[in-house]
């Protein structure tokens, strides 16, 4: 008896001696963790509290992780609303989604942060209709890759400066003048020809899109009142979007030759779809017919158009009822602008995406007369007045003489009309023609304008779309959480704090278009003060803000490439489930980013090329101007300007 | 030269009509041989549809589906309770071998009206 209970205790001493060791060892393993207390809701996530050890800190909401190297930290997530998902960018996979559950404690981790860098903690799991845009960042320091980032900015502006002091007859690529007339190249150029001077072209590139864009608006009015289920939201503001960014940079104004938008007035008021009615030529020398009002004869409509969208962005690219109104809005507008005034003066003044136009000047295929001689000696100008061949420009410009890709749709209509064969298309760098527009600008303010605007909400989205500022979000989204079609309208009418909120939200995105442009003007004073030039500084601020042509492409290619990325499955997905009803026609892909944590590096790659360009253009500009001292000292000063913008653009990135 | 026309015109009405049919494609595309119930959060419109009649003894074949957020989806009487994830499907099949009437509701909180957010399967 005494034998047992002697072995009992000694088996009950060697239990408790292996369990305080373990519990020993557990102490000493909790003490290096760090546990953080996640809060997710409608739409962001917040810090709540963080433990190291038995020292439990609360904090204030609107805080990011902030982590060492090599920290272990435990997350345990909570939900204020409804169920939300976890995944951080590089550190943990999509394969197994994370769910977190409202009333629940979900403990993720412990993960080990063992690469440096700015990570975004994302949403998995749909949540509502800004359930994409619900990110927190994670801080990784020492932030290595931010400050690896930001010297690489500087150099590529010092070296992009020290470039414009090369000798002038040091040329890449054989310089700025030259063209090549790809309807000429070898086997690609005769095909090429044939296929442009087709009637039918135009027509074949529109129809399917005219196919998409009902798509877009029947699932906008009865598809999924979620964004990213639905085809209207999905494929627009994602896929779309992204790709023009991409097609202004390779053939500037494409997307206005297959828009539909324009494509019913167009076809009613010529009464042809494919053929020529020559009646319709002639009818520019009828004096009936409507001008088009001079006050009009710009970019101003069209920038408070992208700013009044802008204005209700949270809502138009999340809600897919709001897409397709806006949409079924512009078509009608556009048909009735058409059949009112006989050419595009839609697309050149109205269009809210008239920054296509602006941009195109960056486009390294433009429509150009082979020889300026042989338009000039032309007397019956069949590309403005038309012929059994083709229609006069619609665009009502004199391609035989454009040396301006602004305004030109890529029609081909004049390509089509010329029987001298003259009119061609062809290959050149990026932002020839820039300066000699830009030197030539007098009182343009409405494409500075554009500009301004482009720039300063490229940098602006970014930070509101990818960034932790969850209450920015809410100004803009009207504190609203739902989605909608036309059946759940009545739930969009926003809570009165929400409209209190938005109004300073159009405060906010007011002053933008204001306090970039001041800037800009205030740096545009100091190059005139310091390069000793006699223009006037208006002057200098219009011409100079055509730098933003190509710097405000490349950063929306940046934006494009971070939409992209992340969100590829939302509209291939939308091809196979168009109304987001769960349905598979073809394929169906799982929310998966395409390496996530390297994003602040392909997006870098853009901005940088952009501020090359940006400097680069800013000189050729001021060359036009000024003597070469006084303009790269000029640009010298500009450049700093268009650095600090950089610099902040990678502190949103990367910071 | 006018046959072409009328043939674009043709494809243009074409390229119009197409997304309205496949509006009414619905139930060639969904799930066949059962019934497809969509969750929406209860200001949406709820559980559509969410009444369900049934013949006794007859096998049941439910689909659910989250259309915004997560929902679940249980018939307490029945023992049943799953989780729907947004673009998941969750196949439900019993036999209803009882007559009366069963109650489904959601079981994960998903907007202020969760708990009204219900419906009924009848089995007559």
């Amino acid at each position: 008896m005494a034998k047992r209970a002697i072995l009992i205790l000694v088996v009950l001493i060697l239990l408790t001696l292996t369990a305080s060791a373990q519990m020993a060892e557990n102490a000493r393993r909790d003490s290096s963790i760090k546990i953080v207390y996640i809060e997710a809701f409608q739409f962001g996530f917040t810090v709540r509290a963080i433990q190291e050890g038995s020292n439990l800190k609360v904090y204030p909401e609107g805080l990011d992780v902030l982590v060492n190297k090599g920290d272990r930290v435990l997350f345990r997530g909570i939900s204020r609303d409804v169920t939300h998902g976890f995944y951080i960018d590089g550190y943990t996979t999509s394969d197994q989604k994370i769910f977190v559950l409202p009333g629940r404690i979900l403990e993720i981790g412990p993960i080990t942060f063992d690469r440096e860098g700015k990570f975004k903690l994302r949403c998995s799991v749909t949540c509502g209709p800004l359930h994409p845009f619900m990110v927190m960042d994670v801080v990784v320091r020492p932030n290595i890759q931010y400050y690896s980032l930001l010297i690489s900015t500087l150099t590529v502006g010092g070296f992009t400066l020290l470039y414009l002091q090369r000798k002038s007859e040091n040329k890449l690529l054989g310089g700025y003048e030259r063209e090549v007339d790809i309807l000429k190249v070898r086997f690609i150029g005769s095909i090429l020809e044939k296929l442009l001077k087709w009637r039918g072209f135009q027509f074949s590139l529109i129809l399917p899109s005219i196919f998409f864009f009902t798509l877009v608006i029947v699932s906008g009015f009865f598809g999924n009142p979620i964004g990213n289920r639905n085809f209207s939201i999905a494929v627009v503001w994602i896929l779309w979007f992204a790709i023009v960014e991409f097609t202004i940079l390779f053939a500037g104004r494409f997307w206005c030759a297959m828009c539909p938008i324009p494509a019913f007035g167009e076809w009613i008021a010529r009464r042809r779809i494919i053929g020529v009615n020559n009646s319709i030529n002639s009818i520019s020398k009828i004096p009936k017919i409507r001008r088009w009002p001079k006050a009009l004869n710009n970019m101003w409509v069209s920038v408070t158009g992208f700013f009044v969208l802008s204005l209700f962005l949270p809502w138009l690219v999340t809600r897919p009822l709001v897409t397709a109104v806006v949409f079924l809005v512009l078509i009608i507008a556009a048909t009735l602008l058409y059949i009112m005034y006989q050419g595009r003066y839609f697309c050149k003044h109205v269009c809210p995406a008239g920054y296509i136009g602006y941009h195109s000047n960056v486009s390294i295929l433009s429509v150009r007369s082979r020889k300026r001689e042989i338009c000039k000696s032309h007397k019956n100008k069949d590309c403005i007045k038309g012929n059994l061949k083709g229609y006069g420009c619609p665009w009502k410009l004199y391609p035989g003489g454009n040396c301006d890709n602004t305004y030109c749709g890529l029609c081909f209509e004049c390509i089509k009309s010329c029987f001298q064969n003259n009119m061609t298309l062809k290959i050149r760098m990026i932002g020839k023609d820039l300066p000699k527009i830009a030197a030539k600008a007098k009182n343009r303010f409405d494409e500075a304008w554009v500009g301004f605007t482009r720039f300063s909400f490229a940098v602006f989205y970014e930070l509101i779309f990818f960034g932790s500022y969850y209450w920015l979000k809410d100004w803009g989204n009207m504190g609203n959480v739902y989605g909608a079609n036309l059946e759940t309208a009545r739930l969009l009418i926003p809570p009165p704090w929400g409209v209190i909120n938005w109004i300073r939200w159009a405060f906010l995105v007011s002053t933008l278009v204001l306090v970039y442009p001041a800037v800009f003007y205030v740096f545009s004073w100091i190059s005139k003060k310091v390069a000793g030039i006699k223009i006037p500084v208006k002057q200098i601020f219009l011409s100079f803000s055509y730098a933003l042509v190509p710097y405000g492409l490349f950063v929306w290619i940046a934006f494009a490439v971070s939409l992209l990325a992340v969100f590829w499955t939302y509209p291939l997905t939308a091809f196979s489930d168009p109304f987001g009803w769960g349905w598979n026609i073809g394929a169906r892909f799982e929310w998966d980013p395409f390496y996530p944590e390297l994003l602040p590096f392909f997006q870098t790659f853009f901005i940088l090329t952009g501020l090359a360009l940006a400097i680069n253009t800013t000189y050729g500009i001021a060359k036009e101007l000024l003597d070469e001292h006084k303009a790269f000292r000029a640009t010298a000063v500009m450049s700093i300007l268009h650095i600090i913008s950089a610099l902040i653009l990678i502190k949103v990135i990367a910071g | 030269m006018k046959i072409w026309e009328i043939v674009a015109l043709l494809l243009v009405v074409l390229a119009l009509a197409l997304p309205f049919s496949l509006l009414s494609m619905d139930k060639v595309f969904s799930s066949k041989n059962s019934v497809v119930i969509r969750a929406y959060i209860t200001e949406a419109g709820g559980f559509k549809p969410n009444l369900i009649v049934v013949e006794r003894g007859q096998k049941i074949r439910i689909v659910v589906e989250s259309m915004d957020v997560v929902h679940g989806f249980a018939i307490p009487s029945l023992g049943i309770n799953s989780l729907v994830d947004v673009g998941g499907k969750r196949v439900i099949e019993f036999v209803a071998e009882k007559r009366g009437v069963y109650f489904f509701g959601c079981s994960i909180r998903c907007s202020p009206y969760h708990f009204f957010m219900g419906g009924i399967i009848v089995v007559k």
